[in-house]
């Protein structure tokens, strides 16, 4: 025995799951006098069993413990608890798998399942002899949330927050809170007053102590780590003093400036200096220095001197813990539709705009009047899927608001004697009361008519509409006062750029990706950074305000702990760096940066893959707990003293890669006990000299299974390791070795049935090889240094 | 007509027609359904998707198409109807199901190398119109184009 830390070794026969193929005793009897305690038990997951462990560890100060039962999946997390309380290091903690890698899939071949069991064993062993203790970092969060975006997702998440008692400061680009969601006069399926139930919702934010409401300002810079930003913030100059500003309205008659009206989609009017609709927050007025002459009349009429003509920007600096993105979305230019007409004929709009046209106290005030012209309105065709479902002219994705919203509008366009027609690709309305809303606007005497609009063209004051009507199999041609197109939500270059700055990945489309589509579909793929509503796609208000609620809860677990952070680091020993910055190209966190010529990593950014580790020419990095010597130790203590025929080293990705390893277990398929498996974050943590170095301890062959890309927790680092596996195999053809004994899979947790076939041809391939010659061996012993 | 279902054809409908999502822009923009209401690019779309090859490539609807192209330009899905509907022409003709008009109006271009004969009220016309006399087209090269094209093949096969 060595100097090393004093190590124990339990062995587990899990009933007869392991005792009934691995011999358990043999195994046991090897390791005696190798280790300073060895011994087996029925099942080592029993509380007593786990008791003994820590008395034992306690009595006869052992420093390292290696469980050899099932898999890690397992219990690792109640081991490590428990011999944590013990005084253990979690690095001197090793758990091997010998059930799903060994007695489950080898069952024909005891005498093979066995070796393996000690081979394995002895890897574990011989890496924690080379341990160093580790300790996660501990990082204290600043418990306070940026909120961007005043819309319904931005109110909701705020006042979420705030109830919680968490800090929020939420962060508004225009003159006012309310989104587009203030715009529509009612709502579906409940034809509510939109206004109605979302104002009381802003004067909540505006009075609530923990909510500080930034309005007219936008995000301009972030920077710092999860749980610590600090966020750069220019508030446009405003021109109205917040403070003083009692929203009298005195200023407003007196402007001579009358400019569109963004609250109205442009159809009304407003004065330079303005309150954007009359139940804003904050009340306060505006100035639009675009359009103001600077003439000074509301000067004269303002009593508590609140307005200021030469306001300037100004930046402010916020530091906070987590941010939610909910900066919703705009709709697709209809300008690119030509068939359509938008923008030539006043008679055609979008239905936004009909929102304001609908609304009493829209730019008609009451009257449905056609823009401009000022007809009455007396019928309206719905264009359906204008831009949406349509990857060739618009957007490919289906809008999922458009045709309940276009349901709600006929209703309420029925309900005022208008005639309503909506030609539609399908009515799609699935949702809580969706399909009795649709029902009951079929109630209402709304026309459907089957067929996407092709053409849209003047005739007389009217307009004609053209398309297939393909239940009846005809042509159609409509003749409308008003046509309302239904373009599709799309993300807004403000969104984008946010995105970028924050370095949180966009799909196709420019919507946020959701850490999992499925799973976790509140948290984007960075670290403290969530998104609620449009943002991540086309939804309505009651899913907005679902991931609202939610997205705020998500941010208040990650701040309402100081945050561990895994201390599986990749480090670089500064002295040995020349500052070449071939790992800050293939870092795929960006967590590498150069400073004062030497590379440097940020331990918050680092998730750990060990991509960059190869990539170093000057070898000055390493990573904590799965350290070179740890690594190397391992592949000798499997490889070197065992008397196997043929010895394959599987290095398997550790999350997805690694499960479906253990499902081929589970299922109990078989396959030759040649492979001894080794988890690593990714296959890109695996330099050319470690494959070597196995080859030189007596492996014949070497097998890489590599999880998809962009699966599992190092997914970004899976994207480098093929390319890489390519060019090593080119490297061991220049070393004598024939590169087929390298072989390099991608597996999906699906494929495990696959396994059984990947396992058997490469061991066949491998047996019909041969073990590697000894010459070779012997001369890469040689170019490795090794004895 | 017993044949399997020609493989550039299965292709075609693997790769682009199964897109189509019934939508009805092809129809509502053609200026033949517009003339002629049974006329339907829609429809012959959906028999493709659900096999019913055979049908269109016998039936008259293919030939009734003034490649005008709008279809092409307006689809959504990126199905790119007119260029189906020219290569359902050129399947209905190898498997001699091309009109008789059509046929004809092939023979015509073979003897004389114009889609349209030249009579003598058309010649009347040119010289009141003072438009120059038309010379004789290259019967031979045209003659060439039709036996690189398979169309003299088409045209013995099935004599109209």
């Amino acid at each position: 025995m060595d100097d090393g830390p004093r190590i124990g070794v339990w062995v587990c026969e899990c009933g007869g799951n392991i005792g009934g193929v691995v011999d358990v005793e043999e195994v046991v009897e090897r390791f005696r006098g190798y280790v300073a305690e060895v011994s087996k038990e029925t099942f080592l997951c029993s509380k007593p069993a786990i008791d003994g462990i820590r008395d034992a560890v306690i009595k006869q100060g052992l420093e390292g413990v290696i469980l050899a039962c099932c898999t890690p999946k397992m219990h690792l997390e109640t081991f490590m608890r428990s011999l944590e309380e013990a005084g253990l290091n979690r690095a001197y903690i090793e758990v091997v798998n010998i059930r799903e890698q060994c007695s489950w899939v080898h069952m024909a071949d005891p005498a093979g399942a066995t070796q393996k069991t000690i081979d394995l064993i002895r890897g574990a062993v011989e890496r924690v002899r080379c341990s160093t203790p580790l300790e996660p970092l501990r990082m204290k969060v600043i418990p306070e949330v940026l909120v961007i975006g005043g819309g319904v997702a931005g109110i909701t998440a705020s006042l979420r927050l705030a109830e919680f008692g968490m800090k929020v400061h939420l962060v508004e680009k225009r003159p006012s809170i309310g989104g587009h969601m203030i715009q529509f006069p009612k709502v579906f399926p409940t034809l509510d007053c939109s206004q109605c139930i979302l104002t009381p919702k802003m004067a909540s934010v505006s009075k609530n102590p923990n909510i500080n409401l930034i309005t007219y300002a936008e995000v301009s810079e972030i920077s710092g780590v999860p749980g610590d930003y600090t966020v750069k913030v220019t508030l446009k100059p405003r021109g109205v003093d917040l403070e003083k500003c009692t929203g009298c309205g005195e200023c407003s008659p007196v402007c001579p400036v009358e400019v569109p009206n963004e609250y109205d989609e442009s159809l009304g009017s407003r004065k330079a200096i303005y309150v954007p609709f009359p139940q804003s927050v904050p009340p306060a007025y505006t100035v639009d220095f675009g359009s103001c002459i600077l003439c000074g009349k509301c000067l004269e009429v303002c009593a508590p001197d609140a307005i200021i003509l030469d306001d300037r920007p100004k930046e402010i600096e916020l530091r906070v813990g987590a941010i939610i993105i909910a900066t919703g979305y705009e709709l697709y230019d209809p300008m690119n539709l030509s068939n359509y007409g938008y923008g030539k004929y006043p008679n055609v709009v979008t239905g936004l705009e009909m929102e304001r046209i609908l609304d009493v106290n829209g730019p008609g005030m009451g009257q449905l009047l056609v823009p401009k012209t000022q007809r009455p309105i007396k019928s309206v065709g719905y264009i359906l899927c204008a831009g949406s479902r349509d990857p060739e002219n618009g957007k490919p994705y289906c809008s999922k608001v458009c045709c309940l919203y276009a349901l709600k509008q006929a209703q309420m366009l029925r309900d005022r004697g208008v005639e309503v027609w909506l030609h539609y690709i399908d009515i799609r309305a699935p949702g809580r009361r969706y399909e009795e809303f649709y029902r009951a606007t079929q109630e209402k005497g709304a026309m459907f008519v089957k067929g996407k609009v092709t053409e849209v063209l003047p005739y007389s004051e009217k307009l004609l509409v053209r398309g297939e009507d393909m239940m009846l199999n005809i042509m159609v041609e409509n003749l409308y006062d008003l046509v309302v197109l239904c373009p599709p939500l799309v993300t807004s270059d403000d969104t984008l750029k946010l995105a970028k700055g924050l370095r949180v990945p966009v799909d196709e489309d420019g919507f946020i990706l959701e850490r999992h589509p499925k799973l976790d579909p509140l948290a984007t793929k960075r670290d403290g950074v969530f998104a609620a509503g449009v943002v991540t796609g086309p939804k309505d208000i009651q899913t907005t305000t679902s991931e609202a609620e939610g997205a705020a809860m998500k941010a208040v677990n990650f701040l309402s702990k100081e945050r561990l952070i895994e201390p599986n680091k990749a480090v670089i020993y500064a002295s040995l760096c020349d500052g070449c910055g071939a790992c800050i190209e293939v870092c795929p966190e960006s967590a590498i940066t150069l400073r004062d010529g030497r590379a440097q990593i940020n331990e918050l950014l680092c998730s750990g893959c060990g991509a960059c580790i190869p990539s170093c020419p000057k070898e000055a990095m390493d990573q904590q707990g799965l350290s070179e010597s740890q690594l190397k130790a391992q592949i000798r203590g499997i490889l070197e003293p065992s008397e196997a025929e043929i010895k394959i080293i599987a290095f398997v990705e550790g999350e997805v890669a690694y499960t479906a390893v253990d499902l081929a277990g589970l299922a109990r398929i078989g396959y030759p006990s040649s492979f001894r498996i080794i988890p690593l974050p990714s296959m890109s943590r695996l330099k050319l000299s470690h494959i070597l170095y196995a080859f030189a301890l007596g492996a014949d062959g070497v097998m890489l299974l590599e999880a998809p890309e962009h699966e599992g927790p190092y997914g970004r680092a899976h994207a480098i390791s093929e390319k890489r596996a390519e060019e090593y195999r080119l490297e061991l053809e220049d070393h004598g070795i024939d590169s087929v004994r390298l072989w390099f899979s991608r597996i999906y947790i699906p494929d495990w049935r696959k396994l059984e076939r990947v396992f058997k041809v490469f061991h066949s391939t491998i047996e019909g090889e041969g073990p590697l010659d000894p010459e070779t061996r012997a001369f890469l012993r040689n170019r490795l240094g090794l004895t | 007509m017993n044949e399997e279902m020609p493989e550039d054809l299965e292709v075609l409908i693997k790769e682009k027609v199964v897109h189509c999502f019934q939508c009805g822009s092809c129809v509502g923009s053609c200026p033949t359904a517009r003339a002629i209401p049974e006329y339907n690019p829609r429809r012959m779309m959906e028999e493709l998707i659900l096999g019913r090859w055979r049908e269109v490539l016998s039936g008259r609807m293919i030939w009734l198409c003034t490649l005008c192209h709008t279809c092409y330009e307006v689809c959504p899905q990126g199905v790119g109807i007119s260029h189906i509907i020219v290569e359902l022409r050129n399947h209905a003709a190898r498997l001699g199901l091309a009109p008789p008009e059509y046929l004809n109006n092939v023979r015509q271009v073979a003897s004389t190398g114009w889609t349209s004969p030249l009579t003598g009220a058309v010649q009347r016309i040119r010289k009141e119109l003072g438009l120059p006399e038309v010379k004789m087209a290259r019967v031979e090269e045209v003659g060439r184009l039709i036996e690189l094209t398979e169309l003299r093949r088409m045209m013995e096969e099935k004599p109209g």
